[in-house]
């Protein structure tokens, strides 16, 4: 474990060198990401000016979903959009190889083994400051356990965004090279900018329970607004950690199935 | 007794290769009713390696080189067949087995591009484990033997190509491997890069005394570095023993490689296919094939009546006895 800790913090550390070696393109990011944010404020409002309540939530409230969106979008695509983009041509390509031969989890290894995207960062704080902005505009009394809880819920998203998305680029071992396989995974993310209320009845369960990304956004906001049944938090947390055991299956599970591309 | 290091008896991969009749009508039957047929990448194939060979191993594309080799890293499942590297079972991946080999595959890059290689290497010394004191020791080494000891905190896309190959080397054998599988470690390479990295593998045999196959497409990587080649075609093993023992055995022939001080007239010309073939005229030189019992003879002849400045007798080119050994000459 200790030693996981230590190649983890040497990929960091090589991800912020060459952050550091490309300093502009870091500035550059937060221009798109700004306006990409500022385009989703303005729909919300010009919905806004239209009806009071969308499936019970008003605009705060669903300010307060973008911002939490924002951060655990930053958080989870930084750290890992690099990677997750080249699964597929890596199995598809051989490339695999260089990697099974190390005494290292393979898993592990494809999943950091690219640079941390620094530039998800300016996600990061816009979500930050929006959250933030939204909690003292709704009145929200925080204390101390409860911001640890709200973290903890949103890392348990973000392990349950990684293992979903681990998952489908698993499924390269399965069908080969698949474009747009990893842009079919995240115009399906983006509906975590709804919440989940919206759907009704069976749809509703499917993305709560079966492949939960409903859990991912919506869960931390109702956490914030009070809303969320305790029940369905430990639902949210524990999907996490066991879509993570099942991504960690499904790999070895496709490994070992899976004959190398021929030179 | 010599333990082997390498010990592999009767491995054979088969793969299901799915069949597909040409056209689009072949496309669409195949959507509903897909054939498949088997491929023997590797058929019943046995041989024992020991420690500080170096053995080479020549075929033509397709022949199973690399597929033998990717069993013996653990990268694929035999079909059949046991397979045993420094007392492991390959494919069970254990770290106590990966942390004593390297496999270099051709040209696939590791390095980091934006960052000095000494990044790369501590990346790897701490995958591998290596204790600091030995790592220290092995990259001076390595980098004393590639000469690169001055480029090690430079960014990797700022080194030329052949430095960067010297540092793609020392990552991959930073944590000093007792056994090394070399997938065509020449190719794409000029020629003096590749006699370097000849030069490199040899050097690293004696040094390490480590334990080496190679596959390669070039005469010159097997002549200069491997004593032993085993000769795989088609999956299966047609010969195993000595470099020179091929020689002996499936060249008939040799050659006489000449200088002349004169254009031959026709007569000359018309003569020389009595006394053997004639491989190559191009005025000076002239390289004539004769059976071996009669070469000695032939040379005499040739050194009494024909212009010649300069006689040489040599052995076959070893791609044509190997090709003689592909085309199903008697192994015997």
């Amino acid at each position: 474990m200790k030693r996981y800790l230590n190649l983890y913090s040497i990929f960091f550390k090589n991800s912020l060198i060459r952050m550091m070696e490309n300093r502009f393109d870091f500035l550059f990011r937060a221009i798109p990401t700004t306006l990409s944010l500022c385009i989703n404020l303005l729909v919300i409002s010009f919905i806004f000016s239209k009806i009071n309540a969308v499936s019970g939530w008003n605009k705060e409230e669903l300010f307060l979903l973008l911002g939490t969106y924002n951060i655990v979008w930053g958080i989870f695509f930084g750290l890992f959009i690099q990677n997750m983009a080249k699964i597929n041509s890596y199995i598809s390509r051989g490339d695999l190889d260089l990697f099974l031969t190390k005494p290292i989890n393979s898993q592990f290894y494809i999943s950091i083994v690219n640079p941390i995207d620094f530039g998800e960062a300016a996600t990061l704080i816009l979500g930050l400051i929006l959250v933030t902005r939204g909690v003292s505009i709704l009145n929200i009394d925080l204390n101390l356990i409860q911001v640890v809880t709200y973290v903890m819920i949103i890392l348990s998203a973000v392990t349950l965004a990684y293992s979903l998305w681990f998952i489908t680029m698993t499924f390269s071992f399965w069908i080969g090279r698949v474009y747009g396989l990893h842009e079919a995974f995240i115009s399906f993310f983006e509906i975590n900018k709804y919440p989940s209320d919206i759907f009704n009845g069976l749809i509703k369960n499917v993305f709560v329970y079966f492949l939960p990304l409903g859990v991912m956004v919506t869960f931390p906001t109702k956490f914030l607004l009070g809303k969320l049944d305790p029940i369905l938090m430990i639902w949210g947390i524990v999907s996490g950690f066991g879509f993570l055991y099942i991504s960690h299956l499904f790999w070895n599970f496709s490994l070992e199935r899976y004959s190398s591309a021929s030179s | 007794m010599n333990m082997s290091v390498i010990s592999v008896k009767g491995l054979s991969k088969y793969y299901q290769v799915h069949q597909k009749e040409p056209g689009l009508a072949g496309s669409i039957k195949s959507l509903f009713n897909r054939k498949y047929y088997d491929v023997k990448a590797v058929d019943n194939v046995s041989f024992e390696i020991n420690e500080g060979e170096l053995v080479g191993f020549i075929g033509p594309n397709g022949a199973g080189k690399t597929t033998t080799l990717k069993t013996l890293s653990g990268l694929l499942y035999p079909t059949k067949g046991e397979v045993s590297v420094l007392g492991h079972t390959p494919w069970k991946r254990e770290p106590a087995f990966q942390k004593q080999f390297a496999l270099v595959m051709g040209q696939k890059n590791q390095l980091w591009w934006d960052l000095p290689a000494m990044e790369s290497f501590i990346l790897n010394r701490e995958i591998y484990e290596v204790p600091k004191a030995r790592f220290e020791e092995t990259l001076s080494e390595l980098s004393d033997l590639l000469e690169v000891q001055d480029l090690l905190k430079v960014q990797v896309r700022k080194l030329s190509l052949g430095e960067r190959m010297k540092m793609e080397l020392i990552a991959a054998l930073i944590h000093s491997p007792k056994v090394l599988f070399l997938d065509e470690p020449t190719i794409g390479l000029d020629v003096v890069a590749q006699k370097k990295m000849r030069d490199f593998i040899k050097a690293y045999n004696i040094k390490y005394k480590a334990t080496i196959i190679l596959t390669s497409h070039y005469m010159d990587d097997v002549k200069e570095l491997c004593k032993r080649i085993i000769i795989i075609d088609k999956g299966t093993k047609l010969f195993d023993g000595d470099l020179d023992e091929i020689v002996r055995k499936f060249a008939d022939h040799k050659l006489l490689s000449m200088v002349l001080d004169k254009e031959l007239n026709r007569r000359q010309i018309e003569h020389l296919s009595a006394l053997g073939g004639v491989k190559e005229y191009a005025y000076p030189k002239l390289i004539l094939q004769v059976p071996r019992e009669n070469s000695n003879k032939v040379a005499a002849k040739l050194l009494q009546s024909y212009p010649v400045a300069d006689l040489n007798i040599e052995e076959s080119a070893l791609e044509d006895i190997v090709r003689e050994v592909f085309t199903g000459k008697d192994v015997a």
